[in-house]
């Protein structure tokens, strides 16, 4: 600043003076203030006539146009060269290639203390283009805090501009990445940081609650990949739309995430897709409420937010991240195929130890077979043994018996035929007999009675009365 | 299946009952045949469920 020639005071004027807006519809106030503001330093400090040939004491009865020419004089004069400014860009327009924005800064409670016009022309933007490739049209978004190489211009008739020439990325990404990490901060201080990546993932995921713009490309390959699997898996994918980048993004995932999670049972998990883009695109993901819905989410979140380097909260807060929405249809279609596995090798198990149990069981059926097919064999033919010798025994013990019985018999006839009463009473012997009674002793004999006498050849009967 | 309320385990209880009382000489011979005739009857149901059991296990066999 202290390089400045003339009107520096003014520039520096204009810098504190918080209000002061600079558009090109303001114009006229501006031009009436710095005329108050030329005028009192121009008279004490500068010989402004020097410059402009033109005392400025006499400047009420200058024209507009002399009055403006003077002001870019002035400018042109304090800015021999563009210089380098910070500023976010509130609002953006492109115009036959030709982009105009406006330019703001704002205070820490969101006050918009200093606002500018800014162009830039077609072929600074080439040339920004082809410096910054893809990330160049991340950059120039409304929302996105720049550095930018300015020309300070001043046109009679358009007014205050500035013309941008260049854009330094590592500003904004710095920026982008302070912001980042003062969110990570604070969802850790709240304590749901990585609350995520506690929730249980179902084995096999098949009810899909998916977040993400229909006309996404990624919202198109991620279905495509899972409907064309070649395991023949099937996947319900219901799509929550929702803007995937600018302001409404926070609003719509925030929502969306709400919804998914108040549908009990419904999901097995939610994924929030989107067609790739570069980092700056993604930059409506490094959000607090994002971090903290994915982070409080009773389903696991899986986010194919598509980009290659950095993560976003949204995918720090995830259960899991992935690069792509195909990656993430892929990790769903592996899951079902681990899982398939795990089920064919279960069964394998189970087949195998059932075959065994069958072969065992087959195997003692065959015996018990087996053997009930002999043991009775051996057991008749043993019952059969022991007839037989039961039978030997017995023949044998009737032998025996016969024997001693005739035995028995011969001698007993013998006893019997010598002892029979005949034969004896041959040989001259009687039996005498009182009252029926056999008389073998003189003592029963008694005279009175009637007495039998039976010899051999017949009975004699005495009466003693 | 075939007979009513067919169970493996029971009728190979029963089998190896009627296997160890022939083998300890438990069985009467006027039981003999009829345990014979049973464990006969036994066998075929247990082996038809273990066949049954096998094409299962292996489906395209």
């Amino acid at each position: 600043m202290g390089n400045f020639a003339i009107g520096n005071l003014a520039i520096q004027q204009f810098h504190s003076s918080a209000v002061l807006q600079f558009s090109s519809f303001a114009v006229s106030q501006f031009s009436s203030f710095a005329i108050q503001q030329f005028r009192s330093f121009a008279v004490q400090q500068f010989r402004l006539i020097d410059y402009f040939g033109k005392n400025f004491k006499s400047l009420e009865s200058s024209s507009l146009f002399e009055l403006n020419e003077y002001i870019r004089k002035v400018f042109a004069l304090n800015f021999p060269e563009p210089i380098w400014i910070n500023c976010e860009i509130s609002q953006i327009k492109e115009v036959r290639g030709n982009f105009y924005l406006d330019l703001v800064e704002q205070n820490e409670k969101e006050e918009v203390v200093a606002q500018a016009s800014g162009v830039i022309w077609y072929k600074s933007f080439l040339f920004i283009k082809s410096k910054l490739g893809e990330l160049a049209a991340s950059l120039l978004q409304a929302g996105t805090h720049v550095k930018i190489k300015v020309n300070v211009d001043f046109n009679e008739r358009y007014g205050y501009k500035l013309v941008i020439e260049d854009i330094d990325p590592t500003y904004t990404m710095g920026r982008l990445e302070l912001a980042r990490q003062k969110i990570i901060e604070r969802l850790k201080s709240e304590g749901v940081w990585g609350l995520n990546k506690l929730v249980d993932m179902p084995t096999v995921v098949q009810k899909i609650a998916l977040i993400s713009s229909d006309k996404a490309a990624g919202y198109a390959d991620f279905k495509t990949h899972l409907e064309q699997n070649g395991y023949g898996y099937r996947y319900q994918v219901d799509l929550f739309v929702a803007s995937m980048q600018g302001q409404n993004t926070e609003r719509d995932v925030c929502s969306a995430i709400d919804q998914i999670n108040e549908q009990k049972g419904k999901y097995d998990c939610i994924v929030i897709i989107r067609g790739g883009g570069s980092k700056l695109d993604l930059s409506s993901f490094d959000n607090f409420n994002i971090g903290y819905k994915i982070s409080t989410s009773r389903l696991p979140v899986i986010t194919g937010i598509g980009h290659e380097i950095d993560e976003s909260i949204a995918d720090m807060t995830a259960y899991e991240a992935l690069k792509t929405p195909t990656a993430c249809a892929a990790m769903f279609i592996d899951k079902s195929i681990d899982f398939e596995a795990k089920i064919l090798d279960i069964f394998q198990v189970i087949q195998t130890f059932g075959r065994l149990n069958v072969e065992k069981n087959m195997a003692f059926l065959e015996y018990a077979e087996k053997t009930l097919a002999q043991r009775p064999l051996e057991i008749l033919q043993r019952n059969k043994n022991d007839l037989a010798v039961m039978n030997e025994m017995i023949q044998a013990h009737v032998g025996f018996k016969f024997k001693s019985a005739s035995d028995f018999l011969t001698q007993a006839s013998k006893i019997v035929e010598l002892m029979d009463p005949q034969k004896v009473l041959q040989k001259g012997y009687a039996i005498i007999t009182q009252d029926g009674k056999t008389i073998t002793r003189i003592p029963e004999f008694q005279q009175d009675k009637t007495t039998y006498i039976r010899f051999f050849d017949g009975e004699v009967i005495t009466n003693n009365n | 299946m075939k007979e009513k309320k067919f169970k493996y385990d029971d009728a190979l209880i029963e089998l190896k009952q009627i296997l160890q009382d022939i083998q300890s000489d438990q069985t009467g011979i006027d039981q003999l045949s009829s345990q014979i005739a049973r464990s006969k009857e036994l066998i075929n149901l247990c082996k038809t469920r273990l066949r049954e059991i096998e094409s299962s296990i292996n489906p395209d066999e």
